[in-house]
């Protein structure tokens, strides 16, 4: 299943960023294409795009969508892994140290595995539009670290296919240090503030 | 009349007390009663919810093949095996692709679930959005199975008509009993038993914390309580009431009886239903009659004769020894008068009662009758017992009184008393009358005939002359003789004589 949408650019291989090109992306390049985003409000008209029927689900029944994916993700959560519910979504953060190493977007293994798991959930609760986003500390190179966390979250992305997560459900965004979770000037907030978003948004009919 | 009033009081405390305590017990019993209903439906409901959440994990760890036959027969078999699951179904995401229950295709998906778990499970209170017909379920799932259970059923303990239960998990109402009860939330109640009396009802709540924090809270009518037992306590009541009514009956005509004998007595005092008999007072030595004691006979109109042992002491409880005692004086002057106005050694005893000493009433009539008789005191003997003497010390002076007068004074039934020598000393006697007990000992070789002989000598001692009552045999008149006891009475010479008879006997001996 692919969406079609316009403003937006696969992902191209930076050869100055060294580590950020990562095995993962060679192989997306190769066959999947992941959608990035490099602004939030493009998601909105992501959400609205889709007209298959078998890919949306009606309005009463996403209330119930949500509690019981949540339910699902919970139950696998592990060490470094928090799952929202949110008031229309669900979020699953995953700690940047549990996840990267430093300066790197080369998931851990354990981090991988834990992925691996989320594709199942993923895969039964297929009618979701899965928004991952990057997001780092404030220090060091502003561009650096959108390109870092950029990097980072298309990696998600692309375990996520390997899992068999249909890339067309998948849109990438890095943001850097726009939006903190944390307070920059203490360590502790900056652990905090490095960290993988996935967001998995239900894709309504009739909205 | 006291007496009676003072026992009845009595026995309505006894009553009234044994009914306090039985209300307490009963009280008690209900608030226990309560108590541990809310307590059962408690533990009945954790156990239900901890079942269910099993169950669950067994259906999903379940390797059959997603909705083929063998797994339809599984859930099918649990959900009759529990009474208050009304749906089992499996799913995947929201499509309930099989399951038994429901009508196929009527999938619940309420839109906000009530509390979702760590562990997984997600659960629905009842409400609105998990309606099937008119049942409002609660529903819980974990992974791709969930269950419907009918919260009515988890209160399925009949309830007394004036209870009412509600049970709550997570701080949410789950169910109630009868279904529209209001109840008070768990969070305002202490745990245990409260009574409110304001609304008159008994609460109690309990807790518990195992696997789904969860109160339960029962409620009853404090009014109906007084309403369940009212009967009980109506009927105790009621036979208190009966069982005390017929035991006044019995007192009252008891007493009746014992009243309607003091009228009788007092109407025969008036009507001359009194008759004196005379036992003849025998010498020993010469066997001629001395004298008689005068004895009162009272014969009913029933033709019923009533003993002086009773009639005495009833006619002492009532104050009319007085008049009996006059009565007799007068009998004796009419009877024997004559008699003895011609035998001046001759005397009559008369018996006096102790309460006779009281008052110079008895003295005055003596004084009076006498008088009028034409015949000096020492004609009548005065006999007080021995225990007269003991209780009334003042009579001392009265005593004298009639002695200076003429009178002798005989101490009767002596030795039954406990009166010592110098007491006796104390008073002015002239005959010692020796009680039948110990001359009926004479006879027979009990520790009494020993102190006869002392009894003999005090007598003597003291100058008294001796007179043996209830002498029944030649031995013991014999006996009584040898030791110095000259005069006597008893069957042995004459049973109590009518006036005409014994002036036969009289002049006979």
């Amino acid at each position: 299943m692919l969406l079609t949408v316009s403003a937006c650019t696969p992902i191209m291989d930076r050869e100055g960023l060294g580590d950020i090109k990562s095995q993962d992306t060679r192989r997306a390049e190769a066959s999947e294409i992941i959608t990035v985003i490099n602004d939030e409000r493009e998601l909105l008209a992501l959400r609205r795009q889709s007209d298959d029927p078998g890919s949306i689900i009606s309005p009463d029944a996403v209330g119930y969508y949500l509690d019981v994916q949540t339910a699902r993700l919970q139950a696998i959560a592990q060490e470094g892994v928090a799952v929202e519910k949110r008031a229309d979504h669900i979020a699953i953060v995953l700690s940047g140290q549990e996840s990267f190493a430093v300066g790197s977007s080369s998931l851990k293994p354990e981090m991988r595995r834990h992925l691996d798991k989320l594709a199942v959930v993923m895969n039964e609760y297929e009618k979701n539009l899965i928004f991952i986003g990057g997001h780092s500390d404030s220090s060091g190179d502003p561009a650096y670290n959108i390109a870092l966390s950029q990097g980072r979250a298309s990696a998600v992305g692309q375990h996520l296919v390997s899992s068999h997560v249909a890339s067309g459900r998948l849109v990438v965004m890095g943001f850097g240090d726009a939006e903190p979770l944390g307070d920059n000037s203490s360590e502790l907030g900056r652990a905090k503030n490095r960290r993988i978003e996935i967001e998995l948004w239900p894709l309504i009919g009739g909205e | 009349m006291i007496v009676l009033l003072i026992a009845m009081a009595g026995v309505l405390g006894l009553i009234s007390a044994l009914g306090w305590y039985a209300w307490q017990k009963s009280v008690g019993a209900e608030e226990k009663r309560l108590s541990t209903l809310a307590e059962q439906l408690g533990q009945r409901a954790e156990s239900i919810l901890t079942d269910s959440r099993t169950l669950l994990e067994d259906l999903n760890n379940n390797t059959a093949q997603p909705c083929s036959q063998s797994h339809i027969k599984r859930m099918q078999t649990e959900a009759i095996a529990r009474p208050y699951i009304r749906a089992i179904g499996y799913w995947r995401a929201v499509e309930r692709r099989c399951g038994v229950g429901f009508i196929q295709g009527a999938a619940l998906t309420p839109p906000k679930a009530s509390k979702i778990y760590p562990n997984g499970v997600v659960a629905w209170w009842p409400g609105p959005e998990t309606a099937v017909g008119d049942s409002e379920l609660f529903i819980m799932r974990l992974g791709d199975h969930d269950l419907a259970i009918d919260p009515r059923l988890l209160i399925n303990r009949s309830l007394a008509s004036e209870q009412r239960a509600g049970l709550w998990v997570e701080g949410l109402l789950m169910a109630t009993s009868p279904t529209n009860a209001q109840l008070p939330a768990p969070d305002t109640l202490t745990p245990g038993l409260t009574i409110d009396r304001e609304q008159d009802t008994l609460v109690a709540r309990f807790s518990l914390d195992t696997v789904f924090p969860m109160d339960v809270v029962a409620e009853q009518s404090s009014r109906s309580f007084l309403a369940r037992y009212s009967t009980t306590l109506l009927t105790a009541t009621i036979l208190g009431i009966l069982l005390m009514t017929l035991w006044a009956l019995v007192v009252r005509a008891l007493s009746k009886r014992h009243l309607s004998l003091i009228g009788e007595l007092r109407s025969a005092l008036e009507h001359e239903g009194i008759e004196a008999v005379y036992q003849p007072i025998i010498n020993l030595e010469t066997g001629r009659c001395c004298g008689a004691e005068v004895l009162a006979r009272w014969q009913r109109v029933n033709g019923e004769t009533i003993r002086p042992d009773i009639f005495i002491p009833l006619a002492e409880q009532h104050h009319l020894i007085g008049a009996v005692t006059r009565c007799m004086l007068q009998h004796t002057l009419r009877d024997c008068g004559e008699l003895l106005r011609d035998n001046p050694d001759l005397t009559i005893n008369l018996n006096l009662s102790p309460l006779d000493l009281e008052d110079n009433a008895i003295a005055e009539a003596l004084d009076v009758e006498l008088t009028r008789a034409g015949l000096p005191p020492s004609a009548i003997k005065l006999e007080i017992t021995e225990r007269g003497l003991l209780d009334h010390e003042g009579c001392r002076e009265l005593i004298s009184t009639l002695r200076q007068r003429g009178h002798r004074i005989a101490i009767d039934d002596f030795g039954t008393g406990y009166s010592s020598l110098s007491y006796l000393e104390s008073f002015e006697l002239d005959t010692l009358k020796l009680d039948k007990a110990f001359v009926d000992a004479i006879e027979t070789h009990a520790v009494t005939s020993s102190v006869i002989p002392h009894i003999i000598e005090m007598a003597r001692s003291l100058k008294l002359d001796m007179v043996a009552e209830g002498i029944e045999s030649e031995h013991q008149a014999r006996w009584l003789t040898s030791n110095g006891v000259h005069m006597g009475q008893g069957y042995l010479y004459s049973k109590p004589l009518g006036a005409a008879d014994f002036i036969k006997y009289l002049s006979e001996s």
